[in-house]
């Protein structure tokens, strides 16, 4: 390497005080099967907040197979874990943990840039789990390569979360809502009734209900050769239904997170389109709302269409570099594939599987009583099944900005939605060198 | 004089440390850090801005991230909006903080203490929460702001939705949060303004207003040269305000350099043109404080 | 009469005055008293309609939810050891460096003071990598000196010592060299002590920026356990809930302590900060 730099280092430790904590545990064996008596060691997980906590409470029944081994799990902040995980990838691997979540869409974003800075699950024997996951997840978490890269764990089926007495007020019956056309009717008459708005969207920053919309009709920003997509046909009609929402004033502009919760929780917006996640927010948020929630599929674009789609999601890694990766190995496996464990997350914390299996569990046919008594846990199962692959690719961040910004200019500066979107595929296609499709 | 060079010859023989060694040992701590901790970074970073890497693997590209800066329309537009920024919001900043600093060091005032804390708070926020707070008070729809707009019948305003407001609401902030930092300086400022010059003024017969813009104002030149050299360096880093109330929309309307820098290294992933982007930054900093010490003329330097 | 017309003025003129300056207070303030009632509701009250603006009773459930969460005195100690060291030591190599800056003619000394100015300028993220590089190679990650060490040299201190240094009388300093008093016992004995509020307005700008210090923290600090107060409240905001109660709570009482600071130096420091640059 850099002979000065070593000798600085040295230099620096030797004149300074000794560092304190250091790393820990004995060294994992490579690759294959491993008797769980005998990985041992120490590991340390990054998540936040709900994810950290799901993960703790994972920690009995994973020792229960493994005895040897001790999980730390630390609680970071989410953009927090992004910045140290950078930091720490940039630095050729210093600093971080064994295992770390990344959310699904971020991910091909760190693999590309970073490709040796996560462990190749498939060495480890991940594929014979391959059946076990929603299909529209299991092709996110691959490398070019077709190796595991990641081991999948929840996924966001997305729905319509509505204020039921606002409905109530207005006359509208949810089950009649089968298409955005429909959506908009209601809406109109909602804001009629009772001077609520339909939805907020946080317009100039985030383009969620977009990539809904997108995912509804079986496309993303880019196709599934990678090349830019979003300003094609499906593309046009998303951001047309936004703008026409918009324009007939359906739309509380909400400013960033904050802003969409106060406006849930205040009464003042009839539906939230979001991921099942959002379910554990309003809980949270609004406890006195019980009874005052119901969950129905996202409308679709045509009569009988796809009312299935995602929206979030997020796996496990393990980092390349980890003093023990037999141990960090056995734990991602054992979280991500133990039914129990994946149930307990939903249950305790609202962190929707995509293991197939946990579907089974009782719990899916609860009725869950804040929502109604609605048995919303099944219908977000069957939505997570049904839901289209997205390809979100190495350049996902860039390309959700500038369809951030393509939204804007639409609804707030009233640009044509075909050449913002245009405008929008441009700029990616000259800063990524992708094709953009014609 | 004779006598104290004898006296400190005779005692470099001895001690180690003469007048002529001592500015050495007594900036060495300070140098010897800064070596470590600031030189190298920025050298190893001044070395990324001139490659590129794929996939983990760098190779030297020249001047090829500078190139492509100078015709990024995202940087200019960055670049547009910091200025813009810049040129309203340190003036106001500015000028709220004399008027503040004056009103403070009438002598009717009693509960000095108060008022400094009271306007020095701001500057002394976490930003987690000065985040929070503001994006709530802001909120069009069910911010605190536009609540009490509505109380006195002014329909609501898109803080944080509208390109013109979005510039707006970045420069109320960052005015609340460093206009009682400048007003502390500029209290200091007042305060060692010898009286006498008010008294001879006002036998003079000159008012008070007069003797603001006579006296006041031409005894605080070299405060104002400070703080406006700090606020411009300021501002053209600024970062925390647009990063957690706005994230550079809408459109890009509120994007800064720096954060556009941030996106660039942090989102992207391209932390070698990140690392341009900061060195053209440097350079316009740096080309800037200079023209403002030399327009405004600090005889110290 | 005109005494009376005189003190009519003054009352006019008190009202103004404190009108004035109460609307300044009540803009600069009112975020802090919201924050405060934050902190003493339970999470989704920030969130209602019309504004609660009446301190609930939240206060101590929410302490004890943030002390189980983020262990917030454990929190507090990692702050104070870090700042206060960082403080004590950062006031004393800014001084002695600007003091070499404004009274001795050495080689080298306006490149060498330049090239710290220059510094003020660099954006921090740029840094932050390479930086970060060093302390894993020293195997400092995780460490009190990791978060100590990068600032201690600050610029900005130095250059505002210097500016007040350079009004020290040269002659103070020949008449103690004459005395026979050695360069390091004048720096001490005769600088320093004339320094003071120069010393206590610096030392404020230091407190402050390492109490509120956020990103290098952040990445160089692994271990919940030695997060200090910005990186532990930072890592209240999850993704899908966030408790706005304990936010605000731990926010309110970050601000504590610089303002115990603030108040204690802060006679010496409006009198440091113009220092040399006033002088004309």
């Amino acid at each position: 390497m850099k002979p000065w730099k070593t000798m600085l280092a040295g230099a620096l430790s030797v004149s300074m005080l000794a560092a304190c904590g250091g790393n820990d545990g004995a060294d994992g064996g490579a690759d294959g099967e491993a008797d769980p008596d005998e990985v041992s060691g120490e590991i340390t997980v990054w998540g936040w907040n709900v994810a950290a906590a799901s993960m703790e409470i994972a920690i009995e029944g994973f020792q229960e197979e493994y005895p040897d081994v001790d999980v730390t799990v630390e609680d970071i902040g989410r953009e927090d874990l992004y910045d140290r995980l950078t930091v720490g990838l940039a630095a050729g691997g210093s600093g971080l943990p064994d295992v770390t979540m990344v959310e699904t869409d971020r991910l091909d974003n760190y693999i590309a840039e970073f490709p040796d800075g996560f462990v190749n699950l498939s060495e480890y024997g991940f594929d014979e789990h391959e059946d076990k996951f929603a299909e529209s997840k299991i092709e996110t978490m691959k490398n070019n390569d077709g190796d595991f890269v990641a081991a999948p764990w929840d996924i966001g089926p997305a729905g319509v979360f509505y204020n039921i007495p606002l409905f109530e007020e207005a006359g509208v019956n949810p089950d009649d809502i089968e298409t955005w056309d429909d959506y908009i009717a209601a809406g109109e008459t909602i804001l009629e009734e009772t001077e609520a708005q339909m939805l907020p969207v946080d317009i100039s920053a985030d383009d969620n209900l977009f990539r809904m919309m997108l995912n509804l009709q079986g496309t993303y920003y880019f196709d599934e050769d990678g090349n830019i997509n979003l300003h094609n046909e499906e593309g046009q009609q998303a951001l047309s239904t936004i703008k026409e929402m918009r324009e007939k004033d359906l739309v509380a502009n909400a400013d960033g997170w904050d802003g969409t919760v106060t406006a849930t929780v205040n009464n003042q917006v009839a539906t939230v389109p979001f991921g099942v996640w959002y379910a554990g927010t309003i809980m949270d948020q609004a406890p006195e709302q019980e009874g005052e929630w119901g969950v129905f599929k996202l409308p679709a674009f045509e009569e009988g269409g796809n009312r299935d789609a995602n929206l979030g999601g997020s796996d496990l890694t393990v980092i390349n570099g980890s003093d023990n990766e037999q141990a960090a190995y056995a734990f991602v496996e054992y979280f991500t594939t133990d039914s129990d464990a994946q149930v307990n997350a939903l249950s305790e914390y609202g962190i929707f599987p995509s293991l197939l299996e946990a579907y089974d569990d009782p719990f899916f046919e609860e009725e869950d009583e804040y929502f109604n008594n609605e048995p919303i846990w099944s219908l977000f199962a069957d939505i997570s099944e049904g839901v289209l692959p997205a390809n979100y690719t190495s350049d996902y961040a860039r390309a959700l900005r500038y369809s951030s910004d393509a939204q804007a200019n639409a609804l707030l500066q009233d640009a044509d939605p075909a050449e913002a979107l245009r405008e929008a595929a441009d700029m990616i296609a000259n800063e990524t060198q992708r094709d953009i499709n014609e | 004089m004779n006598q104290s060079t004898a006296e400190s010859k005779k005692k470099s023989k001895r001690k180690f440390i003469t007048p002529k060694t001592a500015p050495y040992i007594f900036i060495a701590p300070a140098v010897i850090l800064f070596i470590i901790f600031t030189v190298y970074p920025v050298v190893q970073s001044l070395i990324l801005s001139f490659q590129t890497s794929s996939g983990g693997v760098s190779t030297f590209a020249g001047l090829d991230n500078y190139r492509r800066l100078f015709n990024d329309p995202l940087f200019y537009k960055a670049l547009g909006n910091t200025f813009t920024i810049l040129i309203i919001q340190v003036p106001i900043m500015l000028t709220i903080a004399v008027l503040l600093a004056v009103l403070m060091n009438s002598a009717l005032l009693k509960m000095r203490a108060f008022f400094r804390i009271a306007f020095f708070m701001p500057a002394i926020t976490a930003l987690v929460a000065y985040a929070i707070v503001f994006m709530i008070m802001l909120d069009e729809n069910y911010g605190l702001v536009n609540y009490a707009l509505s109380l006195v019948g002014i329909d609501p305003i898109a803080w944080l939705n509208d390109p013109f407001w979005a510039k707006v609401s970045l420069i109320v902030a960052v005015t609340w949060r460093w206009t009682g930092y400048n007003m502390v300086i500029f209290l200091a400022g007042l305060q060692n303004i010898s009286n006498d010059l008010y008294e001879a003024a006002s036998i003079d017969g000159a008012g008070k207003i007069r003797q603001f813009f006579s006296i006041t104002l031409p005894q605080l030149k070299p405060i104002f040269l400070f703080t406006f050299v700090l606020s411009t360096i300021g501002t053209l880093q600024l970062f925390d305000e647009p990063f957690i109330l706005t994230g550079g929309g809408p459109n890009n309307s509120t994007l800064t350099i720096s954060l556009y820098l941030y996106i660039n290294g942090f989102r992207y992933f391209d932390f070698n043109y990140a690392s341009a982007i900061a060195y053209i930054l440097v350079i316009i900093i740096a080309l800037l404080s200079w023209f403002q010490m030399k327009v405004v003329g600090d005889k110290d330097d | 009469m005109t005494n009376n017309k005189n003190k009519t003025t003054t009352i006019l003129k008190k009202i103004g005055l404190y009108t004035l300056l109460g609307i300044g207070v009540f803009l600069s303030m009112f975020p802090f008293y919201w924050m405060f009632i934050g902190a003493t509701n339970p999470s989704g009250a920030i969130f209602s309609m019309p504004p609660n603006l009446v301190p609930g009773d939240h206060f101590f459930e929410n302490l004890r939810n943030l002390n189980e969460n983020v262990g917030i005195w454990r929190v507090i100690m990692n702050s104070l050891i870090i700042t206060l060291t960082f403080t004590v030591v950062s006031v004393m190599i800014c001084s002695a460096a600007g003091f070499a800056f404004a009274k001795y003619q050495f080689k080298g000394r306006d490149p060498i003071f330049f090239m710290l100015l220059l510094a003020i300028m660099i954006p921090y993220h740029v840094t932050l990598i390479p930086l970060f590089e060093l302390m894993a190679n020293v195997g400092w990650l995780n460490t009190y000196q990791a978060v100590i060490l990068p600032h201690l040299a600050y610029p900005f201190a130095i250059f505002l010592m210097r500016q007040n240094m350079r009004s020290i009388p040269n002659s103070l300093l020949e008449a103690a060299r004459v005395d026979g008093a050695g360069e390091m016992r004048i720096f001490f004995t005769v600088v320093l002590p004339t320094m003071r509020p120069a010393l206590a307005a610096v030392a404020i700008f230091l407190f402050m920026f390492q109490w509120n210090n956020f990103l290098w923290p952040l990445v160089v600090l692994g271990d919940s356990s030695m997060y200090t107060l910005p990186v532990a409240l930072s890592s209240l905001v999850g993704m899908s809930r966030i408790d706005y109660g304990q936010i605000m709570l731990g926010t309110t009482l970050s601000t504590l302590p610089i303002m115990v600071f603030f108040l204690l130096l802060q006679r010496q420091f409006i009198s440091g900060i113009l220092g040399g640059s006033v002088k004309e």
